[in-house]
């Protein structure tokens, strides 16, 4: 029951005006994108949306700005407390909360990459149906390793996701060592980019995933119940 | 189902500075001149706030860390707030299911009498609508083994102050803890008198108080109370006596019109009845566990008759006159001293 409770408190905090303009925005802005990079050069115009404006700006702004829909610039307690009082789980709240962020993040994501896709390539593209299938679980893998990253930030409020997003962006472009605890790196590997440390596409989709449970856990588990 | 046992150790946060108390079921009072430490006591005690010293018990659990505790308790705070919901019956549905009650939001708010509110948003109640709804939502609470609540009686909305003093009273005797913390004498007093009261931040048993009109009140230690009851009824000065012959077989309390007058009458009871005194003062000797107001009238003294309050006694003229700690008891006649 904690779980629903606290996938209701996002649920609830996402539903607002706010949230749809901004996905509305960002999903012009992928589109924008694709059309450029299909301007500029067909080859690999996909690819190079995806990880410049798609995965590499729009998601993880996404999620940052979700969580801030959602806290209200109050930290986590504040949210899971009014619940907690009266029975509540704290830790399954906490839980429920992420679970409904990263579900809202992985859908979002996948439909930027679908939108960034269809813009980027024309429709008689052979490559359009594998492109479209692949973008969709691998923006849902992107999505979800954003929620963990700033589910980890939450432990130190709005702050701390502000850190970890610039920190994203500044280690996660390299490719060695520093780059490895950020989602970006990994994405871009993902993506056919360059990878972090030599990895494989697969370990680089495992990474995102453990991520995203990670994430959540170790918030959950700093929670007192 | 067993009674319920909430423990107050070296409890302290806030106004609050320390509360060392074991209260079993039963309906209990906490009366102070400052709201703000009755605030922090309801919000320490209810786990909703957790201690900045000392911790609670609730029947030998804490509920920091333990859902399933908090969720036997119904709390009533200074400032209420509902979980974030679209109107407040889906804000009301939450309350439920996080305390496991799977009774509908609206039939609840109709029970309580506050269907009106289902379709406002949360945001739009006032903070007296927000404690009206948390009172009624927290007299409802099923299977609460301790109900903390912050001046209910200023909390009604559609409940009539008679109506809330039944329930109370009802929950009290069905093995829950009911304690109500208000700083109005006249509250303390409909529901059977202080039990316990704050001051300066420590959480003590309540000492009682004379009624108004009798200035003078004085506790006398003894082993023959009974023989110092009887000596002292017929004298002039005393116009009251207390005597809770079970829970405090030692103490008398003696109310009158004159301090000193008192202490005469005391001196002159003892040395006539030959009473041995231990101690006599303005409060009791302290105690640390409070007993169980399964009758709030038992533990308070009861209210002198109007017969017992003279409106042309004469009032002491210097109020700073002192207590002595100690009575020589004189000598009687005939005694080798009392020549």
């Amino acid at each position: 029951m904690s779980v629903k409770l606290g996938m209701g408190i996002a649920r609830d905090a996402l539903h607002v005006r706010s949230g749809w303009i901004l996905s509305a925005f960002l999903a012009f802005g992928a589109v924008l994108a694709g059309v450029l990079q299909r301007v500029s050069g067909p080859a690999y115009a996909a690819d190079r949306a995806l990880v410049g404006a798609t995965f590499g700006a729009a998601v993880p702004v996404f999620c940052y700005v979700a969580f801030g829909i959602v806290h209200r610039r109050a930290p986590t307690a504040a949210l899971l407390d009014p619940f907690a009082r009266h029975g509540a789980d704290r830790r399954l709240l906490a839980l429920g909360l992420f679970v409904a962020l990263g579900i809202a993040a992985a859908v979002l994501a996948a439909f930027l990459g679908i939108v960034t896709v269809l813009a980027a390539r024309l429709p008689s593209d052979p490559e359009l149906a594998r492109d479209l299938f692949a973008c969709s679980w691998s923006g849902a893998s992107i999505g979800a390793a954003y929620v963990g990253l700033f589910a980890v930030g939450s432990m130190w409020g709005q702050n701390g996701r502000l850190v970890l997003l610039f920190a994203d962006f500044i280690f996660g472009s390299g490719s060695g060592v520093l780059a490895l605890p950020f989602p970006r790196g990994h994405a871009r590997n993902l993506l056919g980019g360059e990878p972090v440390l030599g990895m494989s596409q697969s370990s680089a989709l495992l990474l995102l995933w453990l991520f995203a449970v990670l994430g959540v856990g170790l918030f959950a588990r700093r929670v007192p119940r | 189902m067993s009674t319920a046992v909430l423990s107050l150790e070296a409890l302290g946060g806030g106004a609050l500075l320390r509360a060392d108390a074991r209260l079993e079921a039963g309906l209990w009072v906490a009366q102070s001149a400052n709201p703000h430490a009755l605030a922090a006591l309801v919000a320490l005690a209810s786990g909703v706030e957790t201690p900045a010293r000392g911790r609670v018990l609730l029947d030998g659990v804490s509920p920091a860390g333990r859902p399933e505790v908090r969720a036997r308790i119904a709390a009533l705070l200074a400032a209420e707030s509902l979980p974030p919901g679209r109107d407040v019956r889906t804000a009301v549905g939450r309350v439920l299911r996080a305390r496991g009650d799977r009774r509908d939001a609206g039939a609840m708010l109709e029970l309580i009498g506050m269907s009106g509110f289902a379709r406002r948003p949360v945001i739009d109640l006032d903070a007296m609508e927000r404690r009206a709804l948390a009172l009624g939502l927290a007299l409802e609470h099923p299977t609460a083994r301790l109900f903390a609540l912050f001046e209910p009686f200023s909390a009604h909305h559609l409940l009539s102050p008679p109506e809330i003093q039944r329930r109370l009273e009802e929950r009290a005797r069905s093995s829950a803890i009911v304690l109500v913390a208000t700083a109005s004498p006249a509250v303390a007093a409909l529901l059977g008198g202080a039990h316990l009261e704050i001051e300066s931040g420590l959480l003590r048993p309540a000492v009682p108080r004379p009624p108004l009109g009798v200035p003078a009140l004085l506790y006398v230690e003894t082993p023959e109370a009974q023989r110092l009851v009887s000596a002292v009824a017929s004298d002039a000065a005393v116009t009251g006596v207390f005597w809770n012959e079970r829970e405090t077989p030692r103490m008398v309390t003696l109310y009158g019109a004159d301090l000193e007058a008192l202490g005469h009458a005391v001196t002159r009871a003892a040395a006539a009845g030959s009473v041995p005194i231990d101690r006599i003062g303005h409060a009791p000797a302290a105690t640390r566990e409070v007993a169980p107001a399964t009758s709030p009238a038992t533990n308070a003294p009861p209210p002198l008759p109007a017969s017992a309050i003279d409106p042309q006694a004469a009032r002491p003229s210097d109020q700073s006159v002192a207590m002595p700690t100690s009575f020589a008891v004189p000598a009687r006649p005939g005694s080798p001293e009392g020549t």
